[in-house]
């Protein structure tokens, strides 16, 4: 059995003028051990460079102190947000976790790691930075920060609830610690324990936590309406700011659709306030977490009962969700 | 077939003559080195001295029984290891459906000991091997033997979970052993020594070593079935029939691993038609068909192989009762169509076609320790000559006229040529299985695993390249260092302790592990690449949760598969009083398994326990790799362990 020889004498049948290179050439062996020693050396700077659980506890206690009420704490890159949810996780309340985005924090105690960024906080400027270790927390201040007057999310318990059916509205009752059951890959999000409930079991007005298309975490208001019955939430005496600032989206797996191209469908998000239709949005798969805004100056500081209501022409998973608040 | 033999046997005095001066044409400075040491004149030594004698590192050799000793040892000591890691392995979910076949096809198994007659009976066949029958018999058969010999009855082993797992370690071992021997038939014992530590410290191959489950051991079938071929072809080996015959047996026992090997006389066929086309072509002229033995014995006796060790398979093999699809067609169905499930690449979640092409090839480059691929590259890159001339019979395909009767006479035989195309084999070999992610639907959810059949050939390729290494070294040291070998072997050390770091480092974390040039595995996750699946880092948790978890508390166990924590239980690992529940809320602890989709679960919790808060990180090197939440009732509850 033969197979050719591993060596290439090709340095021997080398023409002369190339002797110069050749001598150097036969240690071009040594580079492969460089790869070896690049390679080990890399390895231990990474294991190295990880930031130990004194480095976050050092952290966390440093926002503690200097945080005031209202300013988010969280860390970045956004792979990193288990480790804040344990480390900070006595500064990271639900509702800064689970935020739908940013814009009402004045400032934002960003506990990086990897010199990480976080995309909530595109534009904001750096005050400051204190590093411990492999953390480095960077106090970041929003430039313009919103100042919403009504979060509906907030106030969901307070709202009325309807399934617009043909004959006419029907109220869905209000029901309170409702047991939070299932939970497991492809369930979609739970209803919280307090659901108005309007049909089946998924046919509710719930606050939930959903995981967007981003794969993060958004604390919405559960609407997923029938085929042309819409679902109505109705809040009343909400005051008025210049805008309804929110955002709606489809839970991942509903959204993205199954593994065999089997696709969602659209909903329809339409807002009245003070029985004026002010805007509607229409939330397209593979859109995500988005965003919509309608004017409100013209009825800006006066209250009025603003509705929501959510409508979808054909029958699919629309594990829909949306939030918001008067700004 | 006839005339194949009839050519092959014509040709094979010139080929008995290149095999016959394996190493003249460009060993001459190593060889010249050699005599050196030893004149002519010497007497050759005795007894062990002799065989040390003949004894050489540097030359490739056929293999004698002292390499098959130290194959043997290779391999016992990475089983030994394997067995000492494997308690803080948590086992993944496919191992847990494998528990519960293995036990199924163990009671079989007693049934056939102590009556045959009924056992083989369809009745008694469909009872105990429908479980888990999409998958072939034999290692779940090893598994129920091992459980039922080393741990049942004999109680070697200490957990019931590794008995089932030693017969995935064997095949890990002797991976190692084949590629050590096939590395030494090929370019030297260095170089078959440098490929199989390679392969056995490359952590995934470490981490999925340890597993009973079917990727490590079909990696060692293909390699096997590969060298029964490469055997086969060597007219010049007066065993060469034998070792036809014996590639089809293996095959049918590969068949009987995992349904990839398929593809295999396909490989065979095309390396048979690259490096004996004069042969195909003149058989051809003459009306005849050129094939190798190795092939037709896959085709009969392979197959008869793989319907005997899988008793599955004995019944409606190729049609069921009223006209449906027979087993055969089921199973084969069953991989055809299989879900797609999801895989994190590039900051994306993959979960239906089209699957990026690039996929192995940046997961090869990420996982795989960057100085074995640069062994690779140099080996390989020194293997190209040999390639195009083992692939010179092609060019008999191109008309001898005009501007291309060169081209054509490249064809001619010279005395270098390999006649078995050993280059283009391994090849052949290794690519096969990579070739099929050249289709964008190809799933890619089983990670770097679905191509570990390529791995060995990797591995010897990176063997050859440190041959080139080593040789250029002894030219530089220009024997100044004695004994001869303490360069080579420093340099092997050097080379291998990467891989040998990250693996250890990798450990219990395999699917988490990622190389420096991705940044480890935190710059992997900045990458947004998969960080696990399956759910076995659940076995990471055994002392948060044998502390933490209140007296018959229950946990949330998210990915992993309630037989593989059953055997984490029965094994000790966790205490017996924890339950599972497969509901958030009544759960006193509460998982997630860090995929990229998996966030679905954390939302869920954040909603049933109204908080974010995580009670525990299970990381490695920084990164998120399992979350616990303790359900807030446990504290106002102050229930305790």
């Amino acid at each position: 059995m033969t197979a050719d020889n591993v060596d290439q004498p090709a340095a021997s049948k080398a023409p002369e003028k190339s002797q110069g290179f050749s001598k150097y050439a036969r240690f071009a062996f040594a580079l492969v051990p460089l790869v070896a020693l690049w390679e080990l050396v890399a390895h231990a700077r990474i294991v190295r460079s990880v930031p130990t659980e004194g480095d976050w506890r050092s952290a966390h206690d440093w926002i503690a102190r200097e945080r005031r009420p209202g300013e988010l704490v969280a860390s970045a890159p956004l792979w990193s947000d288990p480790l804040a949810r344990w480390h900070l996780g006595d500064l990271i309340p639900l509702k800064d976790a689970a935020r739908a985005d940013a814009t009402t924090y004045p400032r934002a105690f960003v506990a990086t790691i990897r010199d990480g960024q976080h995309p909530d906080f595109r534009g904001w400027s750096v005050e400051r930075s204190q590093r411990f270790g492999g953390v480095d927390v960077r106090v970041l201040r929003n430039p313009s920060p919103a100042r919403p007057q009504y979060d509906f999310y907030e106030h969901l318990h307070e709202a009325q609830v309807f399934r617009v059916e043909p004959g006419g509205p029907r109220p869905c009752p209000l029901a309170l610690g409702v047991p939070v059951t299932g939970g497991g890959l492809h369930q979609g999000p739970l209803a919280g324990p307090e659901r108005f409930q309007c049909g089946e079991g998924w046919n509710n007005v719930s606050r939930i936590i959903l995981e967007d298309l981003g794969h993060r975490g958004r604390r919405c208001i559960w609407s997923h309406p029938v085929v042309d019955v819409p679902m109505r939430t109705v809040f009343s005496n909400v005051p008025i700011g210049d805008v309804i600032h929110g955002y709606h989206g489809i839970a991942y797996q509903a959204e993205r659709g199954g593994d065999r191209g089997e696709v969602g469908c659209d909903v329809t998000l339409t807002v009245r306030v003070g029985g004026q239709e002010i805007g509607r949005d229409v939330h397209h798969d593979g859109e995500g977490w988005k965003n919509f805004r309608f004017d409100t100056r013209a009825l800006r500081g006066t209250t009025q009962e603003v509705v929501f209501e959510a409508t979808m022409p054909s029958a699919r998973a629309a594990h829909y969700c949306f939030t918001g608040d008067s700004r | 077939m006839s005339a194949a033999d009839t050519n092959a046997s014509a040709e094979a005095p010139a080929e008995t003559a290149a095999a016959a001066e394996p190493t003249k044409s460009t060993d001459q400075e190593i060889s010249s080195e050699k005599t050196e040491e030893k004149t002519p004149s010497e007497p050759e030594p005795k007894g062990l001295a002799g065989l040390f004698a003949r004894w050489d590192w540097r030359e490739k050799s056929a293999p004698i029984w002292l390499d098959h000793a130290l194959g043997f040892v290779l391999c016992a000591l990475y089983v030994l290891l394997l067995i000492r890691t494997a308690r803080n392995l948590g086992y993944a979910r496919d191992e847990g459906f494998y528990f519960d076949a293995a036990r199924s096809y163990a009671r079989w198994f007693d049934l056939l000991a102590t009556n045959w007659r009924e056992a083989v009976q369809r009745s008694n066949v469909d009872a105990f091997w429908t479980v888990n029958h999409e998958h072939p018999a034999l290692m779940k058969s090893l598994f129920a033997l091992s459980w039922k010999y080393l741990y049942v009855k004999h109680r070697v082993f200490a957990e019931a979970g590794t008995a089932m797992r030693f017969p995935g370690m064997v095949m890990g071992g002797l991976a190692l052993w084949l590629v050590y021997i096939m590395g030494t038939r090929a370019y030297s014992r260095r170089a078959g020594l440098v490929a199989a530590l390679s392969l056995g410290f490359m952590p995934r191959i470490f981490y999925h070593s340890h597993l009973d489950c079917f990727d490590v051991p079909v990696t060692f079938w293909w390699a096997l079935v590969v060298y029964c071929y490469w055997r086969s072809i060597d007219e010049t080996n007066k065993s060469a029939l034998l070792w036809g015959v014996l590639t089809g047996v293996a095959w049918g026992f590969a068949l009987n691993v995992k349904f990839n090997v398929f593809m295999l006389p396909v490989v065979f066929l095309i390396h048979w038609f690259v490096v004996r086309g004069r042969n195909v072509g003149d058989v051809a002229r003459k009306g005849g068909i050129s094939a190798p033995v190795a092939v037709l014995s896959m085709l009969t006796i392979g197959i008869a192989t793989f319907i005997a060790l899988w008793p599955w398979m004995w019944f409606d093999f190729l049609m069921g009762e009223g006209g449906r699809p027979g087993r055969l067609g089921e199973y084969l169905g069953f991989h055809w169509n299989h879900p797609y499930y999801n895989m994190e690449f590039f900051g994306h979640n993959y979960f239906r076609p089209p699957f990026p092409r690039s996929y192995p090839y940046m997961m090869i480059l990420f996982t795989v320790p960057a100085v074995t691929l640069v062994l690779f590259f140099v080996g390989f890159a020194s293997r190209v000559p040999s390639l195009l001339r083992q692939s010179a019979p092609l060019a008999w395909l191109i008309p001898p006229v005009g501007p291309f009767k060169r081209a054509h006479d490249f064809n001619k035989e010279r005395a270098t040529d390999d006649p078995l195309g050993t280059d283009v084999l391994f090849f052949g070999a290794g690519y096969a299985i990579l070739a099929l992610w050249l289709k964008p639907n190809t799933p890619i959810f089983g990670g770097t695993k679905h191509w570990f059949t390529a791995y060995p050939f990797l591995a010897l390729f990176a063997g050859a390249g440190f041959e080139v290494i080593a040789r250029q070294l002894e030219r530089a040291l220009d024997g100044r260092v004695r004994p001869a070998w303490l360069g080579w072997t420093a340099m092997a050390s050097l080379l291998l302790a990467p891989s040998l770091v990250q693996t250890a480092h990798s450990h219990p974390f395999g699917l988490s592990q990622y190389t420096p040039l991705a940044g480890g595995t935190p710059g992997a996750a900045d990458y947004g690449m998969n960080r696990q699946f399956w759910g076995f880092t659940t076995g990471s948790l055994t002392g948060y949760f044998n502390e933490r978890v209140p007296q018959n508390g229950a946990v949330y166990i998210h990915d992993t598969a309630w037989p593989s924590w059953e055997m984490m239980q029965s094994d000790g690992r966790f205490r017996s009083d924890i339950r599972v529940v497969w509901e958030i809320s009544p759960a006193d602890y509460s998982i997630v398994h860090h995929e990229l989709h998996m966030m679905e679960v954390d939302a869920q919790i954040w909603t049933a326990y109204g908080q974010a808060r995580l009670s525990h990180v299970v990381t490695h090197d920084g990164v998120p790799i399992v979350s616990v939440y303790e359900n807030p009732r446990v504290r106002n509850e102050g229930r305790q362990p």
